[in-house]
């Protein structure tokens, strides 16, 4: 008995020694891919705005109420709209062109309206219609909203009023009528 | 079985997990435009003037305005045969809207009459079609319908356009009502005139 205790002792020994030794006697190279991801920019800015109150009001007769619009300095993603001297019935188009200044195609998903009852303002240009990045064509389009006084609307009071175009990537956005 | 129904868990989960990657993978950006709207103000200030021929001041006659009413009260008292009163109106545009001229009535003992209607333009006494001298002829004629032979009434606008009234513009009208032999004794006449504007631009005819 005390003979195989003998036996066997070393013989685990020795099979230890024999893994450990094989551990430790591999070669080995490694083969590194190292990846970086640039991403693109979605980016536009309205290069121009307008509107068709140029003098006599549009649809009437006379120069009573002005309508100015004009690109916020400060931030190109906005236009600001001023009409003064308004009365019911007068309406303005404004028109502004938008710009894809960024690097990925995008198209317009959606144009949200903000408007008190006695401003009507309607806008309906290019609803999933596709940019692209500057200088691909079609870098830029059009959009334009109709502004109308309506007969409820209070005489010197203020009203104010929002369009949102919503872009989002092309991608992501159900071409037209699709 | 057991690992069946572990797919399935796994399955929906991943499921979900891209439908939930759909929803937030956009990326977006929003151009806005703000705009403010200003209205204006349609305001018509009248204001009056009368004046007889009646040195000794028997007759008296006088004209008051009420603003919040916006009317026009014009008394002539203790008036008799051959004397005259001239009443200078005019209507002054103290706002910033153009006005034109709705309708144009004349209440008179108790009857109403329609001088001027532009819903009903050939029905009307006078149009913006006629001349100035055609307009205070018919205003003439229709002022001396009513009165009888109790007064004679001229008429002159020199030049004023009450049709349509400009922010600024003052039109000036003078009414002269010479009273007749045939005027009555001991009477009141009362009669109320109302001149109702709009914006110029929702008057078809301007």
């Amino acid at each position: 008995m005390r003979n195989k205790r003998l036996v066997i002792v070393p013989a685990i020994l020795l099979l230890a020694l024999a893994v450990a030794g094989f551990a430790y006697a591999h070669w080995q190279k490694t083969i590194t891919i190292d990846g970086e991801v640039n991403t693109g920019k979605l980016d536009l800015i309205i290069v121009s705005a307008s509107d068709d109150d140029t003098g006599i009001d549009p649809g009437k007769n006379k120069d009573v109420a002005d309508t100015t619009i004009t690109i916020d300095p400060n931030d190109p993603e906005k236009a600001i709209v001023t009409i003064t001297n308004a009365y019911p019935s007068y309406y303005v188009y404004i028109h502004i062109t938008i710009k894809n200044v960024g690097t990925v195609p995008v198209k317009l998903k959606e144009i949200r309206i903000t408007a008190p009852e006695c401003i009507e303002v309607e806008g309906w240009d290019h609803v999933g219609e596709q940019l692209d990045p500057y200088p691909n064509e079609p870098y830029q389009s059009d959009y334009s909203a109709r502004i109308h006084v309506k007969e409820c609307a209070e005489q010197g009071a203020t009203y104010t009023f929002t369009i949102e175009f919503e872009f989002w990537n092309w991608n992501e956005v159900p071409s037209e009528g699709g | 079985m057991r690992s069946k129904g572990l797919i399935g868990v796994f399955g929906l989960l991943v499921i979900a997990l891209s439908v939930l990657g759909v929803a937030y993978a956009h990326w977006s950006k929003v151009v806005t435009v703000t705009g403010t709207v200003k209205t204006g103000k349609l305001e018509l200030k009248p204001s009056c003037t009368v004046s007889t021929d009646d040195d000794k001041q028997y007759c008296t006659a006088s004209c008051e305005i009420d603003v919040e009413e916006n009317t026009v009260t014009v008394t002539v008292d203790k008036a008799y045969p051959c004397i005259t009163v001239t009443i200078e109106f005019d209507l002054e545009n103290t706002g910033t809207i153009p006005a034109g001229l709705y309708k144009w009535t004349v209440t008179f003992e108790g009857n109403d009459y329609t001088i001027f209607d532009a819903e009903n333009i050939p029905g009307s006494e006078i149009n913006p079609g006629m001349t100035e001298e055609e307009v205070e002829d018919a205003l003439e004629d229709f002022a001396e319908t009513l009165a009888g032979d109790c007064a004679t009434v001229t008429v002159d606008f020199d030049g004023s356009n009450f049709w349509q009234i400009d922010p600024g513009e003052n039109p000036t009208v003078t009414i002269t009502i010479h009273f007749e032999e045939d005027l009555p004794q001991d009477e009141t006449y009362t009669f109320t005139m109302k001149l109702e504007y709009w914006n110029w631009n929702e008057v078809g005819y301007l």
